[in-house]
């Protein structure tokens, strides 16, 4: 059942993916997008993170997808100009994906991965106590982080005083 | 500290000039004057304090491996009466340039030159070991190239820079050598350890093997190689008569006082270790007397007044060389102290000549300056007497000791000494009546006035100094008497029968200089007399056409071949097709930055994949 | 959590913070005052970091000073890599501060982002746990991504930015792969957990994927061959003081990671990345090199001379000895204050104008002698001339290199130092001997005047004592490789 699950998502989530880059409707490509991430929330699932999937899905499906669409709809959502691809790129990323395929076939199956003894439970309570105890810096960082995002993004949106 | 600031006072004022003061000349020769005198204060401050100042902070500029190299100023007998003489002349050589560099374009740079020179000097003072000491020695080459250069827009001044240059580059390759055979054979550079080893193997008695000691004579005349260079011997004497083309307070301090003498303050920093070496010394004591003599005998016969002097002050470099050479460090020391102070004298007094006589430098041109210029004539005579050796004044008593070394040791370079004084007070007697005695013999002589008083002052001092120097009162006569390094020196004895040959000589020297020149004509009278000894003399035995010829037919055979080999060969085949076939490369490398966001993404996971294949799939 | 080794990243974060509520809330002050004050204040920090060792003196060498559960060391490498941090940031602050005009809107908000990529290295020189090196670096390259596109009416400016942006995303995602391998094998984010794995004999293929893939990503942040393709375009697009901010902070901080990394998590696989660093070192030396020669864009060719560096540095770690890792603390030394002079006289010639030819440079020596001097003795010392800083820097990292037996790059190296010789004469050929284009005098103020003799009396001092300097960082790593 679990591995049944775990194809079907993953297929899905490829499948969304090529859509992602392939369809010429920039509203199209998110939409997709929106389904790749609910995709994953569905494997987040499978290995018991289930907060991580309900993070997944609010933040990710609903908040950033509805942003993204906010801007291609203030953009207006033209048809793309349609892009021949490059036979050197393809050959490139086709060598990406036999070179991450051979990795795992070979490289990963020799040895199971180790999982630390904080990543088996994945409840918010686990979470809560790691991210305020073990993972406190990194935690205060990542927020300076993204007040340094949002500063960056005022620096390069906000109109100038003189040209306004 | 107080070392430290002697060291490093003057290098402030030469940063000082140089970056902020070069478009303000007046304030630039102040703080370079003022520089000179306050560091010769701080010097006597030092030397009065002696051994007990404190010792300066070591500083370890390089260590590699176990070549240890520090900056520790060293402060013995011998660095306090160097630094006495490079401070205290230097300081009065720098106020008389007030008065003769005063209208000078390049005042500005003229100073800051002579701060520059005034801390390099003062590094090869204070060095405590060969590789610190050479850095110096450059530092003090380049100033004197700059010096003599000083008035490059004429060209013989440009040329006479170059040459001592590349002559004082000869020398100091040959110097470079020694210190890396030295750093070879001891495994060291400091003087205080080579100090201790030389002791050890001295008093140990330790046979030497024939190899070795052949490695330690070539190294030794290697060493004296930068020696002649700096010090003007034979064969790289050349460039110091050239030398004169330089501003005359550069001649006094450069060329007469200091920096000539650093090679012979050299060899007696390093004489514990020459002793050791008995050819050695043996060479040096020769080639000594050989200038010595040479340079006497040439300046019989130049017709310039800042020639004459400049061969003089090559004979008596000469001296001081043989004298270390025949185991005396002491007396040439000694020497080198009183013949600083009577040969800036002289070249200061004749500076004030020049200025006087609006730089006409031919001495048969000038004739009856006694009474228009009394004190500088007063002055002169007194250097002139000094130099002499006239008994009772300082050049006599170090003279005398070198010349009783030389009594002691070698009876035939006595011989030489001799001859040196007798021609001193010779030529110094013509100069003294071509110069200052008859009358007028040129329109420039005949309104000459006397110079102003801050040239004047330091004539004086200096001329006090002259007469003074050599009794004990004044302390430099017996500075070395019993220093350390010294230990291994020759004593000298007492001879009466030298003593008075020795007291006698420069009176006939005299006399027999005033029975030829007495009266003076336009013309030299030795040139009427024996016009094929003049020709000989005056052109310098001809060394340097001897060199001219060589450089030309030597070396000029071996540059064309050099050059056609370097046209076709190494340009067309090497430089051209090396640098070619690299912008063939670069342009090549440059292809890939095409600029394209795509294309570097491509690259960069075509990369990632070479990468994972390399390190994962082939192992 | 260990609160008392971070007080400088604290100081820092809070003089952040207070930067920005003062802007908010008091829009009447002059933004130039206040980013001046945020200057001294970042002065004064420096001061007292350099002062007291961070508040930790000399203990650090007594042990390291762990905090955050073995996330965040307090070391010798730490306090050096803060100090680097502080002095690029101070350069980069004063430098951009220079050019900002009068009704400046963002110049508080640069400020605030320089001050953010300064505290990203800073804790990244502390960092010893993946978790924390991720946040660490993303702080640092989130900041540039904004930065080198903040000339927003510029395009050259915005495409670099783009250009950044995007090779980055895709960089730092690659590292992050690298992350989630390195978690697979060892079940633990942490530098001593890998460590202990990473020393077994033959230690798990995931963590040498990992370890491939986190190289790659660090290649990006190191301008390092075969990852250094957005150098030469972002360094020439970047305005000026953003660029000098890039060269030094941005490659300082890959670095002290790269070190700390190779040596205390990975110390036990040297055979496996060994040869990965070195063919890093070989191509970033030939490409750096050889791909400045033609080029006629004085910042562009310094996005080619930071590859070079990069290679000669890389050189010192594949020595894998003290002698190397040392001598690389040593090179970025003179090389951040080498590099502070050169871009320090381009925004003097030409403000932030991303087009710098070097054509426009012929006759600088007779517009300011001042300025000249500065970038001959900055362009000097990059190209490795006696007795400045970069020469002994290069020979430390020849001579660990030939200690090290790696004759084959050590040609490279020699070939690469030759070549680069060429196109920084070049420049000063065109400065003192070209000619001139543009004729006008150019006036430099006396601080600035005062900040680039400080600088070129820093590359010479390096160069010509290099006793201190050689001996803290050879400290530095022998207490790193001691553990």
């Amino acid at each position: 059942m679990t591995a049944a699950l775990f194809y079907i998502m993953g297929l899905a989530m490829l499948g969304f993916g090529v859509a992602v880059i392939t369809s010429r409707n920039p509203v199209n490509s998110a939409m997709s997008l929106v389904l790749l991430l609910a995709a994953m929330s569905g494997l987040f699932v499978l290995l018991g993170a289930f907060f991580l999937a309900a993070v997944q899905v609010l933040v990710y499906a609903g908040a950033i997808m509805v942003v993204f669409l906010f801007v291609i709809m203030f953009l207006g959502p033209d048809e793309g100009v349609r892009r021949r691809l490059h036979w050197f790129g393809a050959i490139n990323g086709l060598l990406v994906v036999v070179a991450l395929l051979y990795a795992f076939f070979t490289l990963a199956g020799k040895q199971p991965p180790m999982i630390g003894a904080e990543g088996r439970a994945g409840t918010v309570e686990s979470l809560g106590r790691l991210l305020f105890s073990k993972y406190l810096l990194p935690f205060e960082v990542a927020s300076v982080l993204l007040l340094v995002a949002i500063v960056g993004a005022v620096v390069l949106a906000r109109k100038d005083a003189r040209s306004s | 500290m107080l070392l430290w600031l002697i060291l490093l006072l003057p290098l402030a004022s030469f940063a000082v000039i140089g970056l902020f003061l070069l478009n303000r000349p007046r304030l630039a020769s102040m703080v370079s004057a003022g520089t000179a005198v306050t560091t010769a204060i701080l010097a006597l401050a030092a030397i009065w304090k002696g051994n007990s100042v404190e010792p300066a902070a070591v500083f370890s500029w390089l260590r590699v491996s176990h070549l240890r190299i520090d900056f520790t100023p060293e402060w013995d007998r011998l660095a306090q009466l160097m630094t006495f003489v490079v401070t205290f002349v230097g300081a009065l050589i720098h106020v008389y340039s007030l008065g003769y560099m005063k209208n000078d374009a390049g005042k500005a740079r003229f100073f800051a030159y002579m701060s520059l020179f005034m801390f390099s000097m003062q590094g090869i003072v204070l060095a405590g070991n060969f590789v610190v000491m050479f850095v110096f020695w450059e530092l003090v080459g380049l100033s004197s190239y700059l010096l003599i250069g000083f008035w490059y827009e004429k060209p013989g001044a440009a040329e006479a820079g170059k040459k001592a240059l590349l002559v004082n580059k000869l020398g100091d390759f040959g110097f470079m050598v020694g210190i890396l055979m030295v750093w070879s054979i001891f495994q060291t550079v400091d003087f205080q350890r080579l100090g201790e080893m030389a002791w050890l193997s001295v008093t140990g008695g330790n046979e030497m093997s024939a190899e070795l000691k052949s490695w330690l004579m070539l190294m030794g005349l290697l060493l004296f190689c930068g020696v002649a260079g700096k010090s003007a011997q034979l064969p790289l004497h050349v460039w110091l008569p050239d030398a004169m083309e330089g501003p005359t307070p550069v001649s006094a301090l450069i060329h007469a006082a200091t920096m000539v003498a650093a090679g012979v303050y050299m060899l007696c920093r390093i004489f514990f270790f020459l002793a050791w070496i008995p050819d050695v010394l043996t060479v040096i004591a020769w080639v000594g007397g050989a200038t010595a003599l040479f340079a006497a005998l040439c300046a019989v016969a130049q017709d310039d007044i800042k020639r004459v002097l400049a061969y003089s002050t090559m004979s008596q470099l000469g001296l001081m060389v043989m004298g270390v050479g025949l185991g005396g460090p002491a007396p040439a020391m000694f020497h080198l102290t009183t013949h600083a102070f009577f040969k800036a004298l002289l070249f200061l007094a004749a500076g004030s000549v020049l200025v006087a006589l609006h730089h006409e430098q031919n001495i048969w041109r000038m004739g009856g300056l006694r009474a228009k210029l009394p004190v500088t004539f007063l002055a002169f005579l007194a250097g002139m007497l000094a130099l002499s050796g006239v008994p009772g004044l300082s050049g006599f008593f170090s003279k005398d000791e070198i010349l009783m070394v030389a009594f002691a040791r070698d009876k035939v370079l006595f011989g030489v000494g001799t001859a040196v004084s007798f021609l001193t007070a010779f030529y110094m007697t013509r100069l003294m009546a071509a110069v200052f005695a008859g009358r007028a013999r040129s329109e420039a002589a005949d309104h000459a006035r006397e110079t102003p008083a801050v040239m004047l002052m330091p004539l004086v001092i200096l001329a006090l100094l002259s007469v003074a120097a050599g009794y004990s009162f004044l302390g430099v006569k017996d500075a070395l008497r019993d220093f350390a390094g010294f230990a291994s020196a020759a004593q000298a004895g007492h001879s009466p029968l030298a003593f008075w040959i020795l007291a006698g000589v420069p009176f006939a020297g005299i006399a027999a200089g005033w029975l030829m020149y007495r009266d003076v004509s336009r013309n030299d009278a030795l040139a009427c007399r024996a016009p094929l000894l003049h020709r000989l003399l005056a052109g310098r035995l001809w060394f340097d056409e001897l060199y001219d010829a060589l450089v030309r037919h030597g070396q000029g055979g071996l540059t064309t071949v050099l050059n056609w080999f370097d046209t076709w060969v190494v340009d067309c085949c090497g430089v051209k097709g090396v640098s070619l076939s690299t912008m063939c490369l670069g342009n090549l490398l440059r292809c890939f930055h095409s600029g394209n966001l795509q294309t570097y993404l491509i690259y960069l996971s075509l990369a990632l994949v070479i990468l994972i294949f390399w390190k994962l799939a082939l192992f | 959590m260990e609160i008392h080794l971070l007080k400088s990243e604290m100081a820092v974060a809070l003089l952040m913070g207070w930067l920005l509520l003062v802007d908010l809330f008091m829009p009447r002050i002059p933004k130039r005052y206040l980013a001046r004050t945020a200057v001294v204040f970042l002065l004064g920090i420096t001061g007292w970091l350099v002062w007291t060792g961070a508040g930790v003196g000399e203990r650090w060498m007594e042990g390291v000073l762990v905090g955050g559960g073995g996330m965040f060391v307090l070391d010798g490498l730490a306090l050096w890599g803060k100090e680097f941090a502080f002095w690029a940031a101070l350069f980069a602050m004063v430098a951009g501060m220079r050019f900002a005009g009068k009704d400046d809107d963002h110049l508080v908000e640069r400020v605030f982002l320089q001050l953010a990529a300064c505290l990203g290295m800073m804790l990244l020189a502390s960092a010893s746990h993946f978790a924390l090196v991720f946040v660490a670096l993303e702080l640092v390259t989130v900041v540039f991504y904004v930065l080198v596109a903040s000339r927003r009416h510029d395009g050259l400016s915005v495409e670099a930015g783009v250009k950044y942006l995007i090779y980055g995303a895709m960089s730092s995602g690659v590292m992050l792969y690298g992350m989630a391998l390195v978690y697979g094998a060892t079940g633990s984010l942490g530098f001593a957990e890998t460590a202990r794995v990473a020393a077994q004999p033959t230690p798990p293929m995931l963590l040498k994927m990992g370890l491939l893939l986190m190289l790659a990503g660090l290649g990006f942040k190191l301008a390092a061959a075969p990852f250094h393709w957005w150098a030469p375009d972002v360094y020439e697009g970047a305005p000026t003081p953003v660029t000098a901010f890039l060269a030094t902070l941005s490659k300082g901080a890959g670095f002290v990671l790269l070190v700390r990394m190779l040596t205390v998590a990975f110390g036990g696989m040297k055979e496996f990345w060994l040869p990965v660093i070195g063919v890093m070192a070989g191509l970033s030396l030939l490409f750096g090199s050889l791909g400045g020669i033609s080029q006629t864009s004085l910042k562009r060719l310094m996005g080619y001379s930071s590859v070079a560096h990069t290679g000669f540095m890389l050189l010192g770690v594949a020595a894998v000895s003290c002698a190397g890792l040392g001598g690389v603390l040593y090179y970025l030394t003179g090389y951040l204050l080498a590099n502070a002079l050169v871009f320090g006289v381009m925004c003097e010639t030409s403000g932030e104008n991303p087009y710098q030819e070097i054509r426009e440079y012929a006759g600088l020596g007779a517009r300011s002698r001042w300025l000249a001097g500065a970038l001959l003795i900055g362009l000097l010392s990059l190209s490795g001339i006696p007795p400045l800083a970069g020469f002994v820097a290069k020979l430390l990292m020849f001579k660990a290199a030939w200690q090290g037996g790696m004759t084959v790059l050590l040609g490279i190296a020699l070939l690469a130092a030759v070549v680069s010789l060429y196109y920084y004469l070049n420049v000063i050929r065109h400065m003192y001997a070209g000619e001139p284009v543009l004729t006008d005098g150019l006036r430099v103020p006396y601080g600035v005047k005062l900040l680039q003799g400080a600088l070129a009396a820093g590359v010479v001092a390096v160069g010509f004592f290099p006793g201190p300097w050689w001996d803290g960082s050879l400290m530095i790593v022998r207490a790193l490789a001691g553990r």
